[in-house]
């Protein structure tokens, strides 16, 4: 690409990142407040950690739903979700064998976390629940 | 445990009483284990730089060096910026991180063992942690004062190597193999550890050797769970830990169960210490030299054993409370990736506490002295196949074991006693841990360097040759 043309790049993905800037910022409004939120239901669903896993790595739950992590194995986990500014956490994400941490889960969606004293998000000792809307 | 051991003897005293002798059925494949004919496996760092005295060129050797913190200012960053088949070199200081390695067949060494220290300063977890990486060896320094590991390799390894390692006051385990197999540590030491100096975990075949460290003032000297198949531990010492030499097995890990790991020309001594770090199992495990709990098909022979309160050599079930899953019907013939078996739909199904029964070892050839129980205890029946002989012990739980369960010829009765005895000891009270973050540990002094570390070309971690066990004598004690 010669300087000239990528400089017109540069200047077009400059207009139009402006120009769509405001739309994403309301769409992430907007999503955000569209997102449902469901009553906590009563159910509870049961994760074992063990050395070094989740059992199941995957976990499906309904909206509502008190998501359990028991740590059943030898070693201490901690569950780590994947964003950085996290719609969910607990207050102490460390647990030691025979404790537990809960959670519970009132918009669909996919939360992924992991462990990260013996992993990251895609090796090691990752984890995902998928929250699915009852209605 | 307490709840249910007073049950749990009865049946087992009374199923040791019923059990006859079944001479056949029990003979071991460990004897098989120590028959490869190979060399020394562990001299692959110290050969491999002796063409070569020359700061290491790219092009012509194949491989970067990235001097720390000459190149880049922190290990991470020359980790990250590494190809494969690359030498990180680490000058003498102090590093405060904990470094993850992604890429495969790096060699990341120190310049020297006992100041190039990474210190996790409590804060940190790992110190460095090799996750999905194969063929990476670390070599020459020092990591301490991590919450979890000092070194730690894990998630589907094969190839991995631990040379002239130091780790010490860790808050799991010194060295870490967990899902890893391929694997050679060798002169190395560990201490401090709440759960083990060194642990090799859920592999099977390991394809892996310790050879030639030192493991003392941890909960467990060593601890295996679910691991095996040509897993060697030889020529190393043991001391001053709660337990010395334990593998196990258990279903809160995959692979399960734990086998054929031979552990052959150890000092093992004074694993009784009631002033370490100690994690729930190391309290149940304490006052034994090597404890076989819960594995089958181990083969324990010429290691020099003394100076315990329970026992030099321990044979005994593994009763694990509210366990995750069942004993497999089959036993899993490679295990590393996707170790972990469907759960059952119905946990309801599983027992409160399921036994992994001991079963098929072969103990020959030990020089145990001064155990305050017996030198060697089996709390298992004749029927699980355990063999013993050619022994120099002075007492057994139950006695004359040499004759009701040798080596060759039928096994009978070996009656009860066993039974109530380790109960008895394992409901006793033990000392409680002491927390790993200040406890009292004795000052290892220099230790040895890696030959030629500034020299040495980098080899990446290969599959260990596996020793020839057969010609490793009863070490001598130390003076
Ligand atoms: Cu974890």
């Amino acid at each position: 690409m010669s300087e000239k043309v990528g400089g017109l790049v540069t200047i077009l993905a400059t207009l139009l990142g402006a120009a769509l800037l405001p739309a994403v910022i309301l769409g992430v409004l907007l999503t955000a407040e569209d997102l449902p939120v469901f009553e906590p239901n009563g159910e509870t669903a049961l994760v074992q950690a063990i050395d070094n896993a989740f059992a199941p790595v995957d976990a499906e739950i309904e909206a509502g739903t008190e998501m359990v992590w028991l740590n059943r194995g030898r070693n201490g986990h901690n569950i780590i979700p994947e964003d950085r500014d996290p719609a969910w956490t607990f207050e102490d994400v460390s647990f030691v064998p025979g404790d537990e941490v809960s959670y519970v889960f009132q918009t669909p969606g996919t939360y992924r976390y992991y462990c990260s004293i013996h992993g990251t998000l895609t090796a090691g000792m990752p984890g995902v629940v998928v929250v699915t809307d009852p209605s | 445990m307490k709840h249910y051991l007073r049950t749990v003897i009865g049946l087992l005293v009374g199923f040791a009483l019923i059990a006859t002798a079944c001479g056949g059925s029990g003979d071991s494949t460990a004897t098989d284990a120590g028959e490869e004919v190979s060399a020394d496996g562990g001299a692959e760092s110290e050969d491999a730089g002796e063409e070569s005295g020359e700061e290491s060129d790219a092009d012509a050797a194949g491989f970067a060096t990235h001097v720390v913190p000459d190149d880049f200012p922190t290990i991470q960053a020359a980790v990250d910026a590494a190809s494969s088949g690359d030498l990180i070199m680490l000058s003498p200081g102090t590093y405060s991180e904990a470094v993850d390695v992604t890429t495969d067949d790096l060699v990341i060494r120190g310049m020297d063992r006992n100041t190039v220290i990474l210190d996790g300063n409590f804060e940190l977890e790992n110190g460095i942690r090799v996750i999905g990486a194969d063929g990476v060896a670390v070599e020459n320094m020092t990591a301490m004062n991590y919450t979890k590991n000092g070194f730690f390799w894990t998630s589907d390894v094969t190839g991995y190597r631990a040379s002239y390692l130091t780790a010490i006051r860790n808050g799991d385990y010194g060295l870490y193999a967990f899902g890893a197999r391929d694997g050679l540590i060798e002169h190395s030491y560990a201490s401090g550890s709440p759960d083990a100096g060194f642990y090799i975990g859920q592999c099977y075949p390991c394809n892996s050797v310790i050879t030639d460290v030192i493991s003392e003032y941890n909960g467990l000297g060593y601890s295996g769970t679910n691991s095996g198949g040509d897993l060697f531990i030889i020529n190393s010492t043991w001391r001053h830990n709660r337990a010395g030499i334990v593998p196990n097995s258990g279903s809160y890990e995959g692979c399960a169960p734990e086998r054929e790991t031979t552990i052959v020309g150890n000092i093992v001594h004074s694993n009784s210490n009631p002033e370490t770090a100690a994690i729930d199992a190391a309290l149940l495990a304490m006052g034994n030299g090597i404890a076989l709990i819960g594995g089958i098909d181990n083969l324990v022979e010429r290691n020099l054993i003394w100076d315990h309160d329970i026992s030099g050599i321990a044979v005994a079930p593994f009763p694990e409370d509210n366990p995750i899953n069942g004993i497999p019907d089959e036993y899993p013939v490679d295990c590393l990736e996707n170790a972990i078996p469907a759960l059952p739909d119905d946990a309801a199904s599983l027992p409160g506490t399921l036994f992994w029964e001991a079963q098929t070892n072969v103990v020959r050839g030990n020089v145990i002295t001064d155990s305050r129980t017996a030198d060697i205890i089996v709390v298992q029946s004749a029927e699980h196949g355990n063999r013993f002989c050619d022994n120099d012990i002075a007492t057994t739980l139950p006695t004359d074991l040499e004759t009701l369960a040798p080596c060759e010829g039928e096994l009978q009765n070996l009656g009860g006693e066993a039974f109530v005895a380790f109960f008895d000891i394992l409901e006793s009270t033990k000392p409680p841990s002491v927390d790993y973050k200040s406890v009292d540990l004795p000052d290892p002094g220099p230790q040895p360097n890696m030959p030629d570390a500034e020299t040495a070309e980098p080899v990446p971690a290969r599959a260990p040759e596996f020793p020839d066990t057969t010609s490793i004598t009863v070490p001598d004690a130390p003076e």
